[in-house]
């Protein structure tokens, strides 16, 4: 039996992620090109560093309003060193976390089920298309008054905002799930949930975390802006916030923002790393 | 065997494997009904190889997944072993046509061989070595860390064998199992089904279109006529074992017997053979 013996190099060369092989061999030249992508990042935000510096040193922007670059990342450093920005990262980074967490629990189970019964996806229909456009940002100041200023106010905040991308891509992950695969799992014997726990949800799975990681973003967006404006809850927002109100701290406000930045984008760069690691064979799979 | 069945029965029917009796399938209802299978009866004994040809959307699916208890006839009984089928039985595996389709993408050839065990008492060890001595037995043990997506389609449909063989099935249903691979390795997948029901020991219900398929690999061939399927005749093959591709298909008796299933379906069930109509 030699004539079903296809080049397996031919067929993953297409594939235009790494395998979850890990041998690398199909992943090498993705992992190059965004090597190569992360390079040009650096390079773009030196040269933006540089007219930043440039425009300050020369005196075109007064530095009340920008301060130089090199002031701003000196202060950055200093501003990581601390206490009381540590325990605002901490406090950020938990409330995102818990947030996240607390979002896929209530609509990953929602999502199955609105996925796989037609009847329960019309009967919720007319309740998710009212809920699903409210800016969430809006419902500060009611859950303000209902809540308070804690961690459950925050928490709150950003279920009810990052609920939506988990949810729908729950549901149309589970509309996707081939039936030809329930059909085969029936087939020998499962229960109609053990095909859900063994087919459904992780075939549906790279959806799910896509879905998750849009989520993670919105998540974090949500906690910084509650911080930023309702000012009892701590963390990095109410940090930033709160070096603009006490006194002139430009450099503080500026340093606290960048971090805030390079809070978001490291959280953003491990979802995506662990979307690729995790779920690399979906988008091979139909190669 | 203790089934209760009138004397009158065939020899096979008194120790049936298993037996179908007037079995109707109607899809829909009203204006839209359509009537896929209309009173088809039939029995396979232990270790009997039976094929099923018919006409393409004669209802050979429908029929199988009634057998392996995936839809509930209109009308009919199936009993397997004597006990009536009621939802999925155990003891029955199904290859399905759709290899790559029902090959789960994220889990490595040994896993998605595994799967059909994970449902059963065997701990990971002794589910491993069967899943191992499943894909040696089809030919893929070097490949049990591969993922379903980077074999050919024809090493898929030996992983979806393999998967069956793992479960142990006392009846093993294949439907239209090679209609989607090249022919050499078409012809090594049958002698690959031939060898592998004597060594499991399986009894096997082929559905195919393909007409040499039907009557080389089989004991009997059941003719099913165009929609609303029903059998139009059984044909016994009394070609001996082991077979083979070539000089098999030379053999006076093979060509004579293709040629009678070629009248059968081309008349698609009219005694007077006359095409349509
Ligand atoms: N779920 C279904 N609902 C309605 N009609 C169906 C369904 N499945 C199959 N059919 C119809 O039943 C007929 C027989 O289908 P099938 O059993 O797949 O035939 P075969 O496998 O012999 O090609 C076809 O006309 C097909 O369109
Ligand atoms: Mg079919």
């Amino acid at each position: 039996m030699t004539s079903d013996v296809q080049p397996v190099d031919a067929q993953r060369r297409l594939s235009r992620r790494p395998t979850p092989e890990g041998e690398g061999r199909g992943g090498r030249p993705t992992r190059t090109t965004r090597r190569s992508r992360l390079w040009r990042g650096v390079v773009g935000v030196l040269a933006l560093g540089l007219v930043l510096e440039f425009v300050t040193r020369i005196g075109l922007v007064s530095p009340t309003f920008l301060p130089p670059f090199t002031t701003i990342l000196g202060e950055a450093v200093d501003v990581v060193g601390r206490q009381d920005f540590q325990e605002a990262v901490l406090s950020t980074v938990v409330s995102w976390g818990a947030g996240l967490a607390l979002s896929a629990a209530v609509a990953i189970p929602l999502g199955v089920v609105l996925g796989l019964s037609q009847v329960s996806y019309r009967a919720t229909r007319a309740v998710l298309d009212l809920l699903r456009p409210i800016p969430p940002i809006a419902l500060i100041p009611l859950v303000i008054l209902v809540m308070g200023q804690g961690l459950e106010m925050k928490l709150v905040l950003v279920v009810f905002a990052a609920l939506w991308p988990i949810l729908f891509n729950t549901i149309s992950g589970v509309h996707d799930v081939d039936v030809k695969a329930k059909e085969m799992a029936r087939s020998f014997g499962f229960s109609r949930l053990a095909v859900i726990r063994r087919v459904v949800v992780p075939s549906a799975a790279p959806f799910i975390a896509t879905g998750v990681r849009l989520s993670s973003s919105i998540a974090l967006i949500v906690v910084i802006t509650v911080e930023l404006i309702a000012g009892g809850a701590s963390g990095m927002g109410t940090f930033v916030a709160e070096a603009r109100a006490v006194g002139n701290q430009t450099e503080v406000v500026y340093a606290g923002t960048l971090l805030i930045g390079v809070v978001g984008l490291v959280i953003n760069l491990l979802m995506g790393a662990a979307e690729r690691r995790f779920f690399g064979w979906h988008t091979t799979k139909d190669v | 065997m203790s089934v209760t069945v009138p004397m009158t029965a065939t020899r096979s029917a008194v120790d049936a494997m298993l037996q179908v009796e007037g079995i109707t399938h109607v899809y829909g209802q009203g204006a839209t009904a359509h009537r896929a299978i209309e009173n088809l009866s039939f029995t396979v004994g232990p270790r009997e190889f039976v094929s099923i040809v018919g006409p393409s959307g004669a209802g050979k699916t429908t029929l199988l997944r009634i057998l392996s208890g995936l839809l509930t006839p209109t009308e009919g009984t199936v009993s397997l072993v004597g006990e009536p089928v009621d939802g999925v039985p155990e003891g029955m595996a199904m290859v399905f046509q759709d290899y790559s389709r029902s090959l789960l993408p994220w889990l490595s050839i040994e896993k998605n061989v595994m799967f059909p065990l994970t449902r059963t008492e065997a701990g990971r060890d002794e589910r491993r070595r069967i899943a191992r001595e499943s894909l040696e037995a089809v030919g893929l043990a070097d490949r049990h860390d591969r993922y379903p997506w980077q074999l050919s389609g024809g090493m898929q449909q030996r992983v979806a064998i393999a998967r069956a063989l793992a479960y142990r099935p006392r009846l093993l249903l294949m439907d239209e199992p090679f209609a989607s691979v090249d022919a050499q390795t078409r012809s090594d997948l049958e002698d690959l089904v031939l060898s592998l029901r004597d060594r499991y020991d399986m009894t096997i219900l082929f559905v195919t279109h393909d007409i040499d398929e039907s009557v080389y690999l089989a004991d009997r061939v059941l003719v099913l006529s165009r929609p609303p399927a029903h059998l139009v005749e059984e044909i016994p093959v009394p070609i001996p074992h082991p077979r083979d591709q070539i000089t098999t298909k030379e053999t006076d008796e093979f060509v004579d017997l293709r040629g009678r299933v070629a009248r059968l379906i081309r008349s698609g069930g009219q005694p007077d053979g006359g095409g349509s109509r």
